[in-house]
């Protein structure tokens, strides 16, 4: 497990952002600075670079080369599902269970046998309230502790 | 919630069952429609809860109302589909095009904000009439601003002009934007096909319903007129829609 090297930000990874500015809001009250990122390609980099307090990731976003090519030799699920590659890479990097969050429309059982080996959580869009309750809970957490 | 908490999914029936593609087609649906619903309700709890400070409330019920009239526009495709065309066969009356293009346009600022992509009609004082059905062709329109903004390179404009020809007495609407990916030649020539997403819009947004572009098509045709696409610069694309009974305000050509 890694240390949470930027605890003051989080990362919100979804392709279309402007669906999600309730919860950009949402963080800015709570004095959380966000990174919208849009595919993921550049969350896999962004996630490299440093700790952040949580990545909220949505699963159906765009995968582009190189990293298609990576998804494929994990398995069919992490390229129909490019978030869940993204969330694979951030528990590898020393991101805790609840630092990664699956934020998605689809429910899929492929998906939730993966999201349990790798011990995130997953939660479906269409009632906030769900995902705020958890995201109090992550932001309860004080990492640098 | 945890993972624990999900539901297993529901097994989607081998046979007898919807073809394919319905299947999918239903899937993308979904997907289209829960993100600006989700999007509604997140903002709608977040005034109940005091979140947003005073001053940022009108900017994001203006949000919420073009998320809603997202999903309606949606339900109205899927509806034309389902109802292939019927509608059409309802009254025609006037439609004023620098009207129904701005009414249309207004709906997609806060997304093009976001991406910053601005539509932009060049005359916006000549009122050009068709006649026709108002609520078809500002649909026609909104899928198409739709596609360009969501779609659209960082900074670009979406420029749109009206015009009468005189020649043939046809009202011209162009609606010109840049793409973030440009669309292919070959990807070009699908683009009006039932379910198509071309390479370019896959590189952008993961899911959609490939119904909008399908959907002008039909209703622009069912109207008498004509669509068509082209390419215009290195990342350009020109969509051109062309409506029979054009009536411009002085009785003269002006395009």
């Amino acid at each position: 497990m890694a240390k949470t090297t930027v605890p003051d930000t989080v990362v919100l990874v979804d392709d279309e952002m402007h669906h999600l500015t309730w919860m950009v809001d949402y963080f800015y009250s709570q004095r959380i600075e966000v990174i919208p990122i849009d595919n993921a390609n550049d969350a896999v980099a962004e996630l490299e670079r440093e700790v952040y307090r949580a990545a909220i990731i949505d699963l159906n976003i765009p995968l582009l080369p190189p990293l298609v090519e990576v998804a494929e030799r994990l398995g069919s699920v992490y390229v129909r599902y490019p978030g869940l590659f993204v969330a694979k890479r951030a528990r590898n990097l020393g991101y805790r269970d609840r630092q990664v969050i699956i934020y998605s429309v689809h429910r899929d059982a492929d998906v939730l046998e993966e999201v349990r080996r790798l011990g995130c959580t997953y939660i479906l869009k269409g009632r906030p309230k769900e995902i705020k309750q958890e995201l109090a809970s992550v932001l309860a957490f004080d990492p640098t502790q | 919630m945890n993972s624990s908490d999900i539901e297993p999914a529901v097994a989607i029936p081998k046979s007898p069952g919807p073809a394919n593609f319905d299947l999918t087609l239903l899937a993308n649906f979904v997907h289209q429609i829960v993100n600006p619903l989700n999007g509604i309700a997140g903002t709608l709890d977040n005034l109940v809860e005091n979140v947003i400070e005073e001053s940022r409330r009108p900017q994001r019920l203006n949000a919420a109302r073009a998320q809603v009239e997202q999903c309606i526009t949606l339900l109205r495709n899927l509806a034309f589909l389902a109802q292939r065309g019927a509608e059409v066969k309802s009254e025609k009356r006037i439609v004023v095009l620098p009207q129904a293009i701005i009414e249309s346009a207004m709906f997609y600022q806060e997304e093009g904000a976001i991406n910053s992509v601005r539509i932009q009609l060049e005359d916006r004082a000549t009122q050009n009439r068709v006649t026709g059905h108002p609520e078809l062709i500002r649909q026609v329109l909104m899928n198409i601003f739709d596609n360009c903004i969501k779609y659209g390179k960082f900074g670009s404009l979406v420029e749109v002009r009206q015009w009468i020809q005189k020649s043939t007495e046809s009202a011209l609407i162009t609606i010109r934007g840049d793409s973030k990916n440009p669309l292919s030649p070959n990807d070009m020539l699908h683009i009006f096909e039932l379910g198509f997403r071309g390479a370019n819009a896959r590189k952008t947004v993961a899911s959609g319903t490939g119904l909008g572009l399908y959907i002008c098509k039909q209703i622009v045709e069912s109207q008498s007129g004509s669509i068509s696409v082209q390419s215009d610069g290195p990342s350009g694309i020109l969509f051109t829609i062309r409506l029979p009974n054009g009536q411009s305000p002085g009785g003269f050509e002006n395009g």
